[in-house]
């Protein structure tokens, strides 16, 4: 198991993006701007000691130095992204162009973007202003899980705050700047989430995923250049202005820098948000959230959501970066770490998955269409002990058609899960068909294992 | 497409109106009729809208700078209205963004929010993830089922106890995951939290909601109705004061802060940021 020495350069908790959580009324404009907030605005549109504005291009320039990357679970570098947006005034750059926030979170397991527009909405208003004016946008949607009602009033009301506040609206704070912000409710729909999905979602089309090229850098929302990214990039986007680049970078590590909210959830005894440098391990975390609740033993995990592959009990010293996960053969993902003790089953928790991918499968592309599909048949056949040895290949066998070859992630995602879950625990799934004919088992239906590809 | 060319007169067709709306399409046309033909169906009466419905989906289209932007949030102002998705509602929606009804009933068949049966006063939400399911979710969401059904015939997903839409009746769904992991098992009533569920406060919660009570969500503004909030979603949030007394409402749990509250209890920071963070030059062009 790769294992990097730690950074002992901060302390184990970093608050930057929660460090306003514990304030009273955090959501409130008044607390915001006490706190300094709205000054990274300031120093960007008005400029400090009459040094003027900032040229957009600085901007873009200080987001890739600091090596920021998407915090929607893909890990993309920020500043590339925003520096893929055509800037000529003639050629594919004329015209609007757009800045989406993807806050449609959902991803089994993630909760730390609504927790974040629950308690400081304005630190995302802050930072779509920042991102708007670099990528020459003056319309900014704001995608809000349908579901998340609390979080639409709050964002809502923060945007009509920074309105009365001279923060949006035209000419803001005398630069000449305009940005309208548009808070656009879902209405429920995983695959939303997916970037160009979500623009097909906010033309009021189904969430169905784009072919890319073109990216949505080019050819976004109503075809124009868009720039998608998820709310924890966009509220970090801020204290990168203010800090700066090389501030950002003494947390973390060297090609995940910053802080990172943790969302810790299941069998562990104090579950929560907890903010600190990328590259953590879940034994430092697990000693943050005070342990295994009851001290029954981890049994898997996940890294960073239900669509990135499993861990055990062996990737306790795994860093938590982009890259650690991906060398212990997972994903960061959006950091949503859901533990697991031995009291669960590991094909019943794929199952459980599976159903999830088989409902919010978007059915534009076969491989996931059908293949969820048949997943879930197979996965709730072994689960209920009418399953055969055999299976375990097939399953193999469906993601293989899946991973790499739908025309999204989430295809990928709905393979993650099985694939792990048999290569650490095969004998799990094994142990189920074993157990057949057991008392009460049902003798598996010939015509459902044929169509299924088993041959019994 | 443009917002201005979004409206279509024909939404308050009345048989004076018949000759021009029978040009549209030939489902649109019966509706005027005294006596249509009994094989044919009825067409939608997309004047069952009233004024004000009519003008908050305009101001929704005016949001957008394509009309069709509108349509998600016009279906979510429209369940407000009528408690459901309606035909009457895919073909208004069709006539004021200019699209087929059909392409409408694509995009409502295709979200999981908009209800095609009428829906409860209340709508309760069970998240049935595998991370809330394991922590108890399944067992509330089966419970639940079995309180609000009756004798031997549990509610099933998208089922209503009660009449719909009378005072008390309870639409009970099984919901993917809501967000709210470090908070599990969660369940949602009209979209408010009720966080760290068990079996008996689900059906503490549940009770209540069929008494007529509004139990206080963990998270979120006081309870009104499911059609109450599907406006707020479009939306609609009233009068500057009751958004701001909603917004108030509870939101922080004890896990949300936990991380921060460990920080502070241990004196641990990030760096401190220098005075002035310096910016880049301004990159040359290539």
């Amino acid at each position: 198991m790769t294992q990097r020495p730690t950074s002992p350069r901060t302390s184990p908790l970093t608050p930057v993006l929660t460090r306003r959580w514990l304030s009273p009324r955090s959501w409130d404009i008044d607390t915001y701007t006490q706190l300094e907030g709205y000054s990274a605005v300031g120093k960007v549109l008005v400029g400090r000691a009459g040094e003027g504005a900032a040229h957009p291009d600085q901007l873009i320039q200080l987001i890739k130095d600091s090596g920021l990357r998407g915090r929607g679970g893909a890990g993309f570098p920020a500043g590339m992204k925003w520096g893929f947006i055509p800037q000529d005034e003639d050629g594919p750059g004329a015209g609007p162009h757009y800045l989406v926030i993807n806050a449609d979170e959902g991803e089994p397991g993630t909760c730390k973007d609504v927790p974040l527009m629950m308690a400081d909405p304005h630190s995302l208003i802050e930072g779509c202003i920042i991102t708007s004016y670099a990528v020459r946008a003056n319309k900014c949607f704001i995608y809000v899980r349908g579901e998340v009602l609390h979080c639409l009033r709050r964002v809502r009301n923060a945007v009509d705050e920074a309105y009365a506040a001279g923060y949006l609206g035209s000419d803001i704070l005398g630069s000449g700047f305009d940005l309208d912000i548009v808070v656009h409710a879902g209405a429920g729909c995983y695959e939303a989430g997916e970037e160009t999905a979500l623009l097909d979602s906010l033309e009021g089309r189904r969430a169905q995923p784009r072919l890319k090229p073109p990216f949505p850098a080019t050819k976004g929302l109503y075809s124009a250049p868009t720039v998608v990214n998820n709310v924890e990039t966009i509220a970090t986007v801020p204290y990168i202005v203010s800090g700066g680049s090389e501030w950002f970078r003494s947390m973390g590590t060297e090609k995940s820098p910053g802080p990172k909210i943790y969302s810790v959830s299941g069998h562990v005894e104090h579950p929560g948000q907890y903010e600190a440098p990328l590259g953590t391990t879940l034994r430092e975390l697990l000693e943050l959230v005070g342990g295994m609740k009851d001290g029954i033993p981890l049994k898997f995990w996940t890294p960073g959501g239900s669509s990135t592959p499993l861990l055990t009990a062996e990737h306790l010293d795994v860093p938590l970066d982009f890259e650690g996960a991906a060398e212990a053969g997972s994903m960061l993902g959006t950091t949503a770490i859901m533990v697991f003790n031995e009291t669960v089953s590991v094909p019943w928790a794929v199952m459980k998955w599976t159903e999830f991918y088989k409902h919010e499968s978007c059915g534009k592309c076969t491989p996931c269409r059908e293949g969820t599909y048949w997943l879930e048949l197979v996965l709730q056949r072994m689960v209920r002990h009418e399953g055969t040895p055999s299976d375990v290949d097939t399953m193999l066998d469906v993601c293989d058609n899946i991973l790499g070859r739908s025309f999204c992630a989430l295809g990928d995602g709905a393979a993650s899960p099985i694939i792990s879950g048999i290569q650490y625990f095969r004998q799990e799934f094994l142990d189920l068909c074993q157990a057949q004919p057991g008392e009460g088992a049902v003798a598996q239906p010939e015509q459902q294992a044929e169509l299924a590809g088993v041959r019994p | 497409m443009s917002s201005t060319e979004g409206g279509n007169p024909a939404y308050t067709a009345r048989p004076a109106d018949a000759a021009q709306a029978a040009d549209q399409t030939s489902s649109e046309t019966l509706s005027t009729l005294q006596d249509p033909p009994v094989e044919q169906p009825l067409a939608p009466d997309t004047g069952v809208f009233d004024e004000q419905t009519v003008a908050r989906a305009r101001q929704i289209i005016t949001r957008y700078p394509e009309s069709r932007s509108a349509l998600l949030p016009m279906l979510h102002l429209l369940q407000s209205v009528q408690g459901h998705i309606s035909q009457e509602g895919i073909a208004f929606c069709a006539q004021e963004l200019a699209l087929s009804t059909a392409e409408v009933s694509s995009v409502t068949s295709f979200y999981s929010m908009y209800k095609r049966k009428p829906c409860g006063e209340h709508l309760v939400s069970v998240c049935t993830n595998t991370l809330c399911a394991a922590l108890g979710g399944d067992e509330i969401y089966a419970r639940l089922g079995q309180r609000l059904g009756s004798a031997g015939r549990p509610l099933h997903h998208e089922e209503t106890a009660g009449e719909p839409g009378t005072p008390g009746s309870v639409t009970l769904e099984h919901a993917e995951c809501l967000a709210a992991c470090d908070l599990a098992p969660v369940l949602q009533v009209n979209y408010e939290y009720f966080d760290n569920q068990t079996v008996e406060s689900a059906i503490e919660v549940v009770d209540g909601l069929r008494r007529g009570e509004r139990p206080a969500p963990t998270r979120g503004a006081p309870l009104t109705s499911w059609r109450d909030v599907e406006l707020q979603i479009a939306g609609f949030f009233g009068e500057p004061e009751a958004l701001r007394a909603a917004v108030d409402a509870p939101s922080a749990s004890e896990e949300t802060l936990v991380g921060a509250r460990l920080a502070e209890l241990r004196g641990w920071q990030a760096p401190p940021m220098p005075d002035e963070g310096p910016l880049p030059p301004v990159p040359e062009k290539k």
